[in-house]
């Protein structure tokens, strides 16, 4: 016993300090909250807000790269030319109209909550203070522009590859110009804009509807008034599987548009607070990861053969299905909400197939389905209101199809939308551009 | 094409037919107010006669929020350089996206909140147009159709000379949202900056460097206190139960606010309160004549920091400060009213000798006293805000005033309330300077409150109230729901 009581100072020495703890933080103690108003406030952080803006806009850009080499890996070889000139189109446009009226229009400050139409994005000399400091936001003007344009062009990204070998290219252009320089600034501002949507609680981080409801919903339509690819589905209704020529290239894009979206969803912050850019990209890595797991998990099921093409639009459906809630799902939320993701875009190609829709390379199941569901999950994980999560989805789904089929139908009586089935034979490249992606050598030939 | 590919349209247009009907009728029943809030009135004003919010549901209050400049307005090339802030129009829907952001940081929305308060610079007179069209903007139109209780007083100037507008909500926190459930993304949110409160029932927004809080939510049935606006030592010890026009006082800024600040501290500690209770104040500063209309905030803050935000009380209360004429010519130079939340079972106090349940519970109640210095509101009590009411008709104060508490009566009863219930009472009155006018309000006052049961009370000379009314008096009763 005596021997025990020599260590009693010991012990005692041990004990008080986590006896102290026990009882709580002491006052001078510095919490969190504190840690984060000297790094948010400090005056070095603007610039490294600003450069985090630059590169996740690089990112954001970087996708239509991934965009591109998806879709062309996902066609057929004779209409490769067509999809690539089509994204490098829709690329261009979204920076040019979004600087033109887009930027202004989804974005106006404070306005009624419907649309305020907006103008060219300069930045008047005389208040330039304002708008390249920390006065305006954490990021500088510029910045913020050049974020929003580079993901402009996304939804009309998504009906580009949907359309795909037999959209005529006159009237698609039309229909992006229309879609991406109107309709998507619009309905955007509702709830990027801070418009009646985001008043009314409704919550899109990264844009599962703003973006990819409103995109899928779009190639739906442009879908449904085209109509299936010739040879797709047999005289008794039966659907061919058309594979596309290159996987290669698809595994590409698929790559590069996870890659990008590291920036696309840690971008959206529109600040490079320190823990929430680590918490951001790791649910888009793990709602990726699980959305691709879930895939190639349930197609062997479904279908007997573990399908490449699935399993790519099994990242992608991961991908989509955490963007709405990014920035306030914990990391283990994020792994079931892409795992998700992955089954509805697996049985929404199946359930296309049986509806005798066709989208060859499944940017419907996979941007109206998982965006559909990416936009319930932060009512599933993070107490948002459901009701306006459903309300909000709905919303974008509509004004995207309603948009979309009134445009595609006024083009399809008066310029038609549909390549003739001479010209769908030969192929787009050569019929519309008069050139081929994969040309025999002339001098080898001759 | 087979025959059902042909039928693939008719079935789509159907589809999307019944999904539209479907999503509009949707729509509606989500754009109402959530069951924790019932408003009165209202059919043919912005604003709801009264709003009733359920007993025991959980508040957050913000504070007034004053104008930013205009960043994107400025990008677009509206605004002139002197003209940073905009209209009265510009700066309402400014600050109500603001307050639109502070209300989702809790989970809540524009549809929760209960009572709207807006202190609008007179110039001279109150732009009521653009306040009105930058209000239904946000409430009362077809993506939100409710509407709360409103308030809107001019004033003469705020902290910068550029705002032209300062707004305070009060939201009613419905179930599942906010920082008190447990579990929730609200709570995480909060709980994980770590943040040392005063009291356990109040969770503190805002930076943390800031002296004031951004906005304080409550935890549900959490007993509240409103206090009524304070004097500070008067000239002479009973000039306190005189008529208002016979008060006068002395001193400068620091030694009347640390007087008033005194006396606040005092009331709250007749209450059973202490300072790390409170949750809000709202000051309102007097331009002082003597100093050709100086506003001394300086000194304000100063003594504000003696109370609150400092070692002993690191309570931060959300905040507004304006300035309007007051009783500067008396020589008094603010007042400021203060709201605190009780922490701990609070039964005892709002059960009657007889053991029944009271209300709400006055204090600082004596002879010649026609006011209480502050009054309790029990958590099983339903709270209710009644819109600033002003006569139908011009005339003279006294005239005006027994309208105001006529109408009062008659709006306070369509809930099933009586003047008993009323905890807080607020007159603003606009009488250019004629404090006599402000006595002959106190008499019609005094009159519509002769029983044992006085609010607290807080009478404010401002600088213009909207159709050129003389008073507009606002109301908060408590009352248990049979």
């Amino acid at each position: 016993m005596k021997r025990l009581l020599r260590f009693l100072p010991l012990l005692l020495l041990v004990l008080t300090p986590a006896v102290l703890h026990a009882q709580g933080r002491p006052l001078s103690a510095r919490t969190y909250d504190a840690y984060l108003d000297e790094v948010l406030f400090d005056e070095a952080y603007f610039p490294v807000t600003a450069l985090w803006g630059v590169i996740a806009a690089g990112l954001v850009f970087i996708m239509h790269l991934g965009f591109a080499t998806l879709e062309a890996g996902l066609v057929r070889a004779r209409h490769v030319v067509n999809v690539l000139y089509k994204n490098v189109l829709v690329t261009c446009l979204g920076f040019a109209v979004f600087a033109v009226f887009g930027f202004h229009t989804m974005f106006p400050g404070e306005f009624n909550g419907w649309w305020q139409p907006g103008g060219f994005i300069g930045a008047p000399v005389a208040e330039y203070y304002d708008l390249m400091t920390p006065r305006y936001s954490p990021y500088p003007w510029w910045v913020d522009f050049l974020f929003q344009a580079a993901i402009a062009a996304k939804a009309i990204s998504i009906v580009s590859g949907a359309v795909a070998e037999r959209h005529k290219l006159l009237s698609f252009v039309i229909f992006a110009v229309l879609l991406t320089g109107f309709a998507y600034p619009v309905a955007g501002a509702w709830s990027w804009g801070k418009g009646w949507l985001y008043r009314q609680g409704f919550i899109d981080f990264a844009g599962a509807s703003v973006v990819h409801v409103f995109g899928g919903f779009a190639a739906l339509a442009a879908v449904l008034l085209l109509g299936a690819r010739r040879g797709k589905f047999g005289a008794d209704g039966k659907p061919r599987a058309i594979p596309g020529h290159s996987m290669p290239l698809a595994t590409i894009g698929m790559f590069v548009l996870w890659f990008g979206w590291f920036g696309f969803n840690g971008g959206s912050l529109r600040n490079a607070h320190p823990e929430l850019i680590g918490l951001v990209v790791t649910n888009t890595a793990l709602g990726g990861a699980l959305g691709g797991l879930a895939a190639m998990l349930l197609t062997p099921l479904l279908l007997k053969k573990p399908d490449l093409s699935m399993a790519l639009n099994g990242v992608l459906g991961g991908l989509v299905a955490i963007t709405g809630s990014a920035d306030i799902i914990l990391p283990q939320h994020a792994m079931i909400a892409g795992a998700v993701g992955g089954v509805i875009v697996v049985l929404a190609v199946l359930l296309l197939e049986r509806l005798r829709i066709d989208d060859p390379i499944g940017a419907i199941p996979v941007h109206a389905g998982a965006g559909l569901w990416g936009t319930l999950a932060p009512a599933v994980f993070a107490d948002a209101n459901w009701q306006w999560q459903v309300i909000g989805a709905g919303v974008y789904a509509f004004t995207a199809f309603t948009f979309s089929l009134i445009v595609l139908a006024a083009l399809k009586y008066t310029l038609g939308i549909r390549v003739s089935a001479d010209d769908e034979r030969i192929g787009c490249d050569v019929a519309e551009h008069g050139q081929e992606a994969y040309p025999k050598d002339p001098v080898l030939e001759a | 094409m087979s025959a059902s590919a042909k039928k693939l349209p008719l079935v789509t247009a159907a589809v999307f037919i019944a999904c539209s009907v479907a999503g509009y009728v949707f729509f509606k029943l989500n754009a109402r107010a959530p069951a924790v809030i019932t408003a009165h009135g209202g059919e043919t004003t912005p604003y709801s006669a009264s709003v009733t919010v359920a007993p025991g549901t959980p508040l957050f209050f913000t504070w007034g929020v004053t104008p930013s400049p205009r960043a994107k307005a400025i990008a677009r090339g509206e605004t002139a350089p002197e003209q940073r802030y905009g209209d009265t129009y510009a700066q309402t829907r400014a600050l109500m996206t603001q307050l639109t952001d502070d209300l989702r940081e809790v989970g809540l929305t524009l549809r929760d909140v209960v009572a709207v308060r807006a202190n609008l610079v007179a110039d001279p007179e109150l732009d009521m147009d653009g306040w009105n069209r930058a209000f239904g903007e946000f409430f009362g139109n077809a993506t939100n159709p409710s509407k709360p209780a409103r308030t809107t007083i001019g004033i003469s100037r705020l902290f910068i000379h550029d705002y032209l507008a300062e707004v305070e909500f009060v939201a009613a926190v419905p179930p599942g949202r906010g920082p008190f459930t447990a579990g929730s993304r609200y709570e995480r949110m909060y709980k994980r900056l770590g943040r040392v409160e005063t009291n356990p029932n109040v969770y503190t927004y805002g930076r943390p460097t800031w002296p004031l809080a951004t906005g304080k939510a409550t935890a549900p049935d959490t007993a509240l206190y409103f206090q009524s606006a304070m004097f500070p030592e008067p000239m002479m010890p009973r000039m306190l139960t005189m008529p208002l026009n016979m008060r006068m006082f002395r001193g400068d800024m620091t030694a009347q606010a640390e007087s008033i600040f005194k006396q606040s501290m005092a009331a709250l500690k007749d209450a059973g309160l202490k300072p790390e209770n409170s949750l809000f104040t709202r000051n309102i500063l007097y331009p002082d004549p003597k100093q050709g209309g100086y506003l001394d905030f300086t000194s304000f803050n100063d003594v504000y920091h003696h109370y609150y935000n400092n070692q002993e009380n690191p309570n931060r209360v959300a905040r507004t400060i304006m300035s309007a004429p007051g009783y500067a010519r008396q020589g008094q130079l603010m007042t400021m009213e203060t709201y605190a939340a009780y922490s701990g079972d609070q039964s005892k106090r709002f059960t009657a000798e007889d053991g029944t349940a009271l209300p709400l519970v006055a204090y600082g109640l004596g002879d010649g006293v026609d006011q209480a210095s502050g009054v309790a509101t029990s958590p099983s009590a339903a709270l209710t805000w009644v819109s600033g009411i002003i006569a139908p008709e011009r005339g003279s104060m006294k005239e005006e005033a027994e309208a105001v508490f006529a109408l009062a009566t008659e709006r306070i009863a369509a809930y099933g309330a009586t003047l008993d219930n009323v905890a807080q009472v607020r007159a603003y009155l606009a009488i250019s300077g004629n404090v006599a006018q402000a006595a002959e309000f106190q008499k019609v006052y005094a009159a519509a409150f002769s029983g044992a049961h006085k609010p607290a009370l807080t009478i404010l000379p401002v600088s213009a109230l909207a159709d050129g009314a003389l008073a507009e008096v606002e109301f908060l009763t408590a009352h248990l729901p049979k």
